[in-house]
């Protein structure tokens, strides 16, 4: 990890110094808002109803009905941010041949994209946690159940450090930034649905997909279900990811 | 100290870098020439570790540059052909960076900062965003960042590439002050770079070397064409067939209407004989100079009679 820290400094600043991380955090909050005002109304106008109807619903209560669908919104939101935050990231190294001036100073590979990683991950939650508004108004009208606040942000974070080390490795197939974002989307959409939408004919099939998809273990973890295999699989896919990556920046040093 | 032995570099089929050996001295700046893609840049990005080379080795004090990477590394400067520039950074946060990243911290950033502006002259742009520097301004900052943590080793690809002619002069009197006790390689297209700032040459041509000696060697070994100019105020009275007959001239040649190249052969001294010879002719001798071959001329001799080899 020679000369972490420089790097890490290196990425945040240039974050923060673009307009691109306001832009990402205003679209976000933005709708999020929106969707997060429109499932206030509908519950309590839902609640309007289920009150006059006199028997009362299993999980009718504002963490399930508003923040738990609010976390999917969240995911799939970030399916088409998570380029906006990643496609510079090593592309734009070499395009900008600065490159030449990181591989010919004793940094590692390893420090490189740990940097990178952490600093993109590190945008990406400031953004997520900037709706933790949400939950304390609810909780300030109603009341939230606070673990299932916990295992859904958890998710969330997770599902974000996964979806950064994609964009990251897309980032580093390439000098084009525009391809590295298309290519991230691709992936990503690939791995939230595969097992949902893209179902297949056969059960067995299915079961394996879903064991394989982002939007799965994710899921769970917003419906307040603390499975360790889960954190497990969503950890393990960011890493798999990073350490390609590595290997990606490693062999294209034979290319000049 | 750098040496490069046998070190050869593929690109898939084409061979960039075809077998190439040469030794740079601490103290020693070398100048590195060649045609247009004769594999300078690829050579010095397998120096700098950049890039690994297909097959040879390369060391630096010493030290293998692909078994000991981050000590090598750290006591290199390269400048790259394209400065390696973030172009959202201001010069300042820009140098902090590549002082930090080669490991240079706390105190002694500042310092390594303040004496690199200053010897690239750069103290002016110091708080300017560097995208906003005209392009001779990003290659001195481009050089400060290959300067910043005082490395024992320079690599410079074409480091005076688009400077004005006073920044020119500027910047070869500090790349030579620097090579008093440093290890310097230099690439050029300029020749007369090469004859005023460095101590000997390696000129390379399809990725071969072809010539590598010291700049005063390679004169002497080129010496087959020292030839002598004698200008004259009459030269209607000359004549060429009695010079032609005096032993140890290969050729005569007007090389104007008053100027008479004469080709010797290396091993003897017909100077004194050879003017006399002149006076006699009552040609009114206007000028007698040996002409020692110039480095343009080695240039062009090594890399054509390599292409009409190959
Ligand atoms: N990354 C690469 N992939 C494929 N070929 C390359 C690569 N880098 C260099 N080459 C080829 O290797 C050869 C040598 O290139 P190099 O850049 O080393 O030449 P050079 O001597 O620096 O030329 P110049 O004087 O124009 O800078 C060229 O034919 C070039 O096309
Ligand atoms: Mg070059």
């Amino acid at each position: 990890m020679k000369q972490f820290w420089p790097l890490f400094k290196k990425e945040l600043r240039t974050y923060f110094t673009s307009p691109i991380f306001y832009i990402v955090g205003a679209v976000f909050l933005a709708l999020t808002g929106y969707f997060f005002i429109n499932s206030i109304i509908n519950y309590s106008r839902m609640g309007i109803q289920l009150s006059g109807s006199g028997n009362p619903i299993e999980n009718f209560n504002p963490t399930t009905v508003v923040m738990k669908p609010l976390f999917n919104t969240m995911g799939t939101i970030f399916i088409l941010l998570t380029p906006l935050i990643t496609m510079r990231l090593m592309a734009e190294e070499k395009k900008a041949r600065t490159m030449e001036l990181l591989m010919t100073s004793p940094v590692s590979i390893t420090a490189i994209v740990a940097a990178k990683y952490l600093a993109a991950w590190i945008i990406y939650s400031i953004v997520i946690l900037s709706t933790l508004y949400m939950p304390f108004v609810i909780n300030y009208y109603s009341s939230v159940v606070w673990t299932q606040i916990f295992t859904g942000y958890l998710g969330v974070l997770l599902l974000g450090a996964s979806m950064m080390a994609v964009g990251l490795f897309c980032s580093s197939l390439t000098d084009k930034q525009i391809i590295a974002a298309v290519l991230t989307i691709g992936i990503l959409v690939i791995f939230w649905f595969i097992g949902g939408v893209l179902g297949s004919a056969s059960e067995e099939l299915t079961r394996i997909m879903r064991g394989l998809s982002l939007f799965a273990h994710f899921d769970a973890l917003t419906d307040g279900l603390f499975d360790l295999r889960d954190i497990v699989y969503l950890l393990s896919f960011s890493i798999v990811a990073l350490f390609i990556t590595h290997r990606v920046i490693d062999m294209s040093r034979w290319k000049g | 100290m750098i040496s490069v032995n046998s070190v050869t570099k593929r690109f898939g089929e084409r061979v960039a870098v075809n077998n190439v050996s040469f030794t740079v001295e601490t103290g020693e700046i070398m100048g590195f020439l060649g045609p247009n893609g004769a594999g300078k840049t690829t050579t010095m990005r397998i120096i700098t570790g950049y890039m690994p080379p297909t097959e040879g080795s390369v060391r630096v004090n010493d030290m293998d540059v692909f078994e000991h990477p981050y000590e090598v590394k750290r006591i290199i400067g390269y400048m790259p052909e394209h400065p390696p520039l973030y172009l959202e950074m201001t010069v300042k946060e820009y140098l902090r960076f590549a002082a930090e990243l080669r490991g240079l911290r706390g105190q002694r950033i500042k310092e390594a900062i303040d004496r690199v502006v200053e010897l690239c002259g750069i103290s002016h742009v110091f708080n300017r965003l560097v995208g906003n520097l005209s392009k001779g301004y990003r290659q001195r900052v481009g050089l400060a960042q290959a300067l910043v943590h005082d490395p024992e080793v320079l690599v410079l690809d074409e480091p005076t590439v688009g400077l004005d002619p006073r920044q020119i002069v500027e910047i070869r009197q500090l790349i030579k002050d620097l090579g008093k006790d440093k290890t310097v390689i230099l690439s050029t297209h300029i020749l007369q770079e090469v004859t005023t700032i460095c101590d000997s040459v390696t000129i390379i041509n399809n990725g071969k070397v072809v010539a590598s000696d010291k700049i005063e060697n390679l004169s002497r070994r080129f010496a087959e064409k020292l030839s002598i100019l004698i200008r004259v105020r009459r030269p209607e009275v000359i004549d060429i067939d009695k010079i032609r007959a005096i032993e140890g001239v290969e050729n005569v040649q007007w090389s104007d209407e008053k100027s008479l190249r004469v080709y010797l052969s290396a091993d003897v001294d017909i100077r004194e004989r050879l003017a006399g010879e002149i006076f006699s002719m009552s040609a009114g001798l206007l000028e007698f100079r040996t002409e020692t071959p110039g480095l343009e001329d080695i240039f062009i001799k090594v890399v054509t009679e390599e292409l009409n080899v190959t």
